[in-house]
């Protein structure tokens, strides 16, 4: 069987002026189906790089990425466009919701640029809310929630399009102690129920042995062994 | 591909920053306005300039005596008489193409018992085919008629302001004292409008006396000695031929006067070509002006867009992130500024409408309301929209995801 995702060789060298500054020096990296992975490392480590690489936002200088065996790589914009859309979601630690929309219409977003029609949007979309706990504050504007609230809907706009994988880059960072307990169960709920692959950046060890079957710690650009 | 979602989008913008939109739109509102106000002032000016040529006849040619200096006079009446009936059949016997004709003379009025000041009237002495010929509707009693002439009666018909100011609409019937005959009066004329710089206004006929020729010279003395008519007219085939006759009558009648020009041709179809091409020039400077204006509004809206990209440049981030391509991005900012050319467009149809109105309310000009003008300032917005859209669009699209995620 072959991985769902598979990195081999991935650099990365960001260019800085007239300096080359790499960011990833040869990262493999092999993950399965349903699979939970912490990521952890300083900061600067290269980390983030590496989630945005995985989520196909960015491309690798060189190395490859096959995704279900196929080569994602280097897709043209269209392509990995599509490829984000369908099968990865992601959730930030700053939240990302766009202020001037409901949350309700903040999680039909990735709809959008589906095939989705819209009133199977709103019917997903509720649906979601309803599953993070948020079913009866739908016509909020974000500025209205808090902080732990705003995340839950930021997850739910991540599972709009029923991604086989959850991006999480510090999904905890900007919450308080008691924010963070809630939406690290919400994950693990939604893991069990859904099966979703995770990967999430963190740099706190407890998210890392909450969240993660797996620890992969990366430092100066590779994964260390 | 558009999709309702990317107008549903563009409403969300609106509607969260409300004074930036209505900036943009304002600057669209003004740049259309004044194409569409621009357009309808020239289009209404060269229907005004038509609109005097027909008012004295647009298929005339017109003989007009120059005024001579007395001390001229001595020195040319020996060889001329000035303009007069014999020039007529003269005229008519070489010159192809003259149809019916009619003549006037000119004379200010002199001693009169009218009930008014009179000021700058005029005795009008005229061949009653005047009336047809020069377009002088009657709107009381009736014109002049060839058996006024004929018997020599003594009726006048008189110009709408001499009959309003000097009996308030009741002219009918009054008897005048012109010289030292009484006349009664048979008509009202209509108001003829102004033909601007004419050489021969057709307003001239509001504050006139007019009589029947034959009956002026039995009757009124003459004042001028020196030329027995002001005006000839002919009736040629059309517009397109007064041009034409005014060419053959020139030499025809300077030689009928001894070598002297002392009259002037009219003939409406130059008249009508000098005033096109002046007008042609005001046109270009109108629209450059307005165009200037549309671009000026397309600026607008393309920094205002650009102010939008950099503040919403997170948002741009997600959209990335959670699927949308470099495309839909861009057809998004697109879709926007499009949808600000447009409504700010259909505003500025509006309210150009409304300014043109105004203007020629407030100014007396006549301005007309051309459809096209209208269709033709609806396509232009939506290309400012395209146009000056495109470039914020296509930099929206460019942005970088992760770097774009990075803003708050």
């Amino acid at each position: 069987m072959t991985a769902h995702i598979a990195l081999t060789g991935i650099t990365k060298t960001y260019r800085r002026g007239a300096d080359e500054v790499p960011v990833l020096n040869g990262v493999d990296l092999e993950i399965q189906r349903g699979e939970r992975v912490a990521i952890m490392g300083r900061s600067g480590s290269g980390k983030s790089t590496l989630l945005n690489i995985l989520g196909c936002l960015d491309e690798p200088s060189s190395g490859g990425y096959l995704l279900d065996g196929v080569d994602v790589a280097h897709l043209p914009d269209d392509d990995l466009s599509k490829v984000r859309n369908r099968t990865f979601g992601f959730v930030f630690q700053a939240f990302h919701l766009l202020k001037g929309m409901t949350i309700v219409e903040n999680v039909e977003l990735p709809m959008e640029y589906s095939n989705v029609s819209e009133k199977d949007q709103r019917h997903r979309a509720l649906e979601l809310l309803e599953l993070v706990g948020l079913g009866h504050r739908v016509s909020h504007r974000p500025s209205e929630l808090s902080g732990g609230e705003r995340q839950r809907v930021a997850i739910a706009r991540a599972l709009a399009n029923r991604p086989s994988i959850l991006l999480a880059d510090e999904p905890t960072g900007a919450l308080d102690t008691r924010a963070q307990v809630a939406i690290l169960e919400l994950l693990t709920q939604i893991h069990a129920s859904l099966g979703t692959t995770m990967i999430i950046v963190t740099h706190d060890p407890k998210v890392a042995e909450e969240l993660g079957d797996r620890t992969i710690r990366i430092s100066d650009g590779r994964v260390e062994t | 591909m558009i999709k309702k979602s990317h107008f549903r989008r563009s409403l969300v913008q609106f509607r969260t920053h409300p004074l930036r939109t209505a900036l943009a739109l304002l600057g669209m509102v003004l740049g259309v306005s004044s194409v569409v106000g621009m357009v309808s002032i020239g289009e209404g000016a060269q229907r005004e300039i038509i609109a005097s040529i027909e008012a004295l006849g647009g298929d005339v040619v017109h003989i007009k005596a120059k005024d001579i200096p007395d001390e001229r006079i001595t020195e040319i009446v020996n060889d001329s008489r000035g303009l007069n009936r014999n020039d007529i059949l003269a005229l008519q016997a070489t010159v192809p193409g003259l149809g019916e004709s009619t003549y006037a003379r000119w004379t200010n009025l002199g001693v009169s018992d009218l009930p008014t000041a009179t000021y700058n009237v005029k005795i009008v002495a005229a061949e009653p085919r005047l009336f047809e010929i020069h377009k002088l509707k009657v709107v009381q009693g009736r014109a002049l008629q060839q058996l006024d002439q004929q018997f020599q009666r003594k009726v006048v018909v008189l110009g709408s302001e001499l009959a309003a100011r000097a009996y308030a609409g009741n002219a009918l019937g009054k008897r005048i004292r012109l010289g030292y005959a009484y006349f009664e009066v048979v008509g009202v004329l209509a108001a003829k409008k102004s033909g601007g710089d004419l050489p021969l206004d057709p307003e001239l006929y509001n504050r006139s006396v007019i009589v029947p020729y034959n009956t002026a010279i039995e009757e009124i003395a003459v004042a001028d000695a020196y030329k027995e008519l002001d005006v000839i007219s002919f009736r040629v085939e059309s517009l397109g031929q007064t041009l034409i006759a005014k060419r053959a009558i020139g030499p025809v009648l300077k030689a009928l006067h001894g070598g002297v020009t002392d009259f002037e041709i009219i003939a409406p179809e130059e008249i009508l070509e000098k005033k096109r091409s002046t007008q042609a020039i005001l046109n270009v400077v109108l629209i450059s002006i307005a165009a200037i204006s549309l671009i000026v509004g397309g600026i607008g809206v393309m920094n205002i867009m650009l102010a939008n990209i950099m503040e919403r440049i997170s948002e741009i981030g997600l959209r990335r992130a959670v699927g949308a391509s470099r495309r839909e991005i861009r057809n998004q900012f697109l879709i926007e500024s499009v949808i600000i050319c447009f409504v700010g467009g259909a505003i500025g149809v509006v309210f150009g409408f409304v300014i043109s109105f105004l203007v020629g309310w407030g100014f007396d000009l006549q301005v007309a309301f051309a459809w096209e003008a209208m269709v033709v300032s609806f396509g232009l917005s939506v290309a400012v929209g395209v146009v000056f859209g495109s470039w914020p669009a296509i930099r929206a699209s460019q942005v970088n995801p992760v770097e774009a995620l990075q803003h708050g």
